[in-house]
């Protein structure tokens, strides 16, 4: 038996749930056997319903970190366009530029075109356009890519 | 550098020889008569008396060399009057942006294509009479603190229209330059920021100087007015411009140094709309108060009939009669 084989039977018994192979070849007996590494058969049964809902928690708050959010940097009102009439500067769901208005934030006249800081896409705008806006007020949410 | 011999001309109104004119700039007759050659074909009116010398009759109405030499050695690094522009802030902003480094730029125009109002209306910018200017600065202020530019600046224009014009202007909330109810001239401010502080600054001035009633569009004539109208009088371009770059200074040095009550005290005393009863437009709303104060960034305190007080950051405010 060569080498080779060997290792075949320990790969084999790697990939199945079997735990004892034996193998006669050429008058050569081999007994390959391991213990049980699985986990025990309690941490393998589905989760209780807090640990599950902490898991999914957790999961949104890792993918909202990955989000960014655009926050006002002044005491303002929000507009999505540069004019009643014009279109709004970026739709829900498309593509940002890194340096793109957003939109403005104006306070007594003073504009302040809110750029992006990435490459992304547009998730969500979290005000509506024409509301007032506090400082540090989250605008939109943007994904970057 | 012709803007010397035009500061000659202004320390002394009289006549000044071509020899006198030679040794005070240290530059050869030949070449003084050059220079006097090039502001004539500027527009400036120079007389020539034999036996006498040169002496300024009159600077083209809105002069580079001019405002130059009335704001040298200030706080305005570059000065550009153009006959015309799309939008003195447009380009201020693109001239700002496309060089970190540039900084305390005055475009000045004659007239603008599209002229740049509050959330995309038109400034109406004919050309002969009015002044179109946008200022470019990075000041060094925290981006809450941004709003106090627009106050600055109304009270700047105030103060400057009051001691070139005499006429009793005062400010409506946020920064309208207001007369006989009317309005004199505007602001608009649009800046770039960090979340912390402000990287750049560009502020566009609008004062109707010698525009005539008639030039208005029928439009706005019931609402606009200009100083000539109100003063009767020609009111010099060049001199106005000056003197608001030199206010502009002034003020923005005892923000910087002094910070920001002061100023928030200037601006209360030329306003003429706390204290009154007002409407404000804010996009589809409308709402009716006592315009109580201002706080400590120029937002409005409306008080309601409910007692209740409003905060307003931006809307279009009308006194009530």
């Amino acid at each position: 038996m060569e080498l080779e084989d060997l290792k075949q039977l320990i790969e084999l018994l790697k990939e199945t749930d079997i735990t004892e192979i034996q193998v006669e070849k050429e008058g050569t007996k081999v007994k390959i056997k391991r213990e049980k590494f699985f986990q025990p058969l309690e941490a393998a049964a589905p989760k209780s319903p807090s640990v599950q809902e902490s898991l999914i928690k957790k999961e949104i708050e890792d993918e909202m970190q990955r989000l960014i959010t655009v926050t006002s940097p002044i005491v303002g009102t929000f507009y999505r366009s540069p004019s009643p009439e014009a279109p709004i500067f970026v739709e829900t769901g498309l593509r940002v530029k890194k340096g793109q208005v957003l939109c403005i934030i104006e306070a007594m006249k003073l504009m302040n075109e809110i750029e992006s800081e990435v490459d992304g896409i547009l998730l969500k705008a979290l005000v509506e356009n024409g509301q007032p806006v506090e400082y540090g007020e989250p605008l939109f949410l943007i994904e970057p890519l | 550098m012709s803007e010397n011999i035009i500061d000659l001309f202004k320390k002394n109104n009289g006549y000044y020889s071509g020899a006198k004119i030679s040794a005070e700039l240290g530059i050869t007759r030949a070449a003084v008569w050059k220079k006097i050659t090039a502001l004539r074909k500027k527009g400036f009116i120079i007389e020539a008396v034999p036996s006498k010398g040169y002496r300024l009759v009159r600077a083209p109405d809105l002069s580079e060399d001019y405002i130059k030499s009335g704001a040298k050695g200030s706080l305005w690094k570059d000065i550009f009057v153009y006959d015309r522009v799309s939008s003195t802030n447009e380009l201020a902003m693109s001239l700002a942006t496309k060089d970190d480094l540039r900084t305390n730029i005055v475009i000045i125009a004659d007239s603008q294509e599209k002229g740049k109002g509050r959330l995309g209306r038109q400034w109406v910018s004919p050309p002969g009479g009015n002044i179109y200017m946008s200022l470019v600065l990075r000041p060094k202020l925290e981006t809450r603190d941004a709003t106090m530019l627009t106050l600055l600046t109304a009270v700047v224009c105030a103060h400057a229209i009051k001691k070139i014009s005499s006429l009793p202007v005062s400010i409506k909330w946020p920064n309208d330059l207001i007369i006989s109810r009317k309005k004199l001239g505007g602001i608009l401010t649009e800046i770039r920021t960090d979340i912390d502080k402000v990287n750049l600054a560009v502020i566009g001035i609008g004062i109707n100087v010698n525009m005539e009633a008639e030039d208005f569009t029928d439009e706005i004539r019931s609402i606009a007015t200009s100083i000539k109208e109100e003063s009767g009088q020609y009111c010099s371009r060049n001199e106005l411009v000056v003197e608001i770059l030199r206010q502009f200074e002034r003020f923005y040095n005892i923000l910087i140094k002094q910070g920001k009550h002061p100023l928030l005290n200037e601006w209360k005393a030329l306003s003429s709309t706390i204290g009154k009863n007002i409407k404000v437009v804010i996009g589809d709303e409308t709402v009716i108060g006592f315009a109580e104060d201002i706080d400590d960034n120029g937002m409005l305190i409306l008080k309601l009939d409910s007692g209740l007080r409003r905060q307003i950051s931006a809307g279009d405010v009308t006194l009530l009669r």
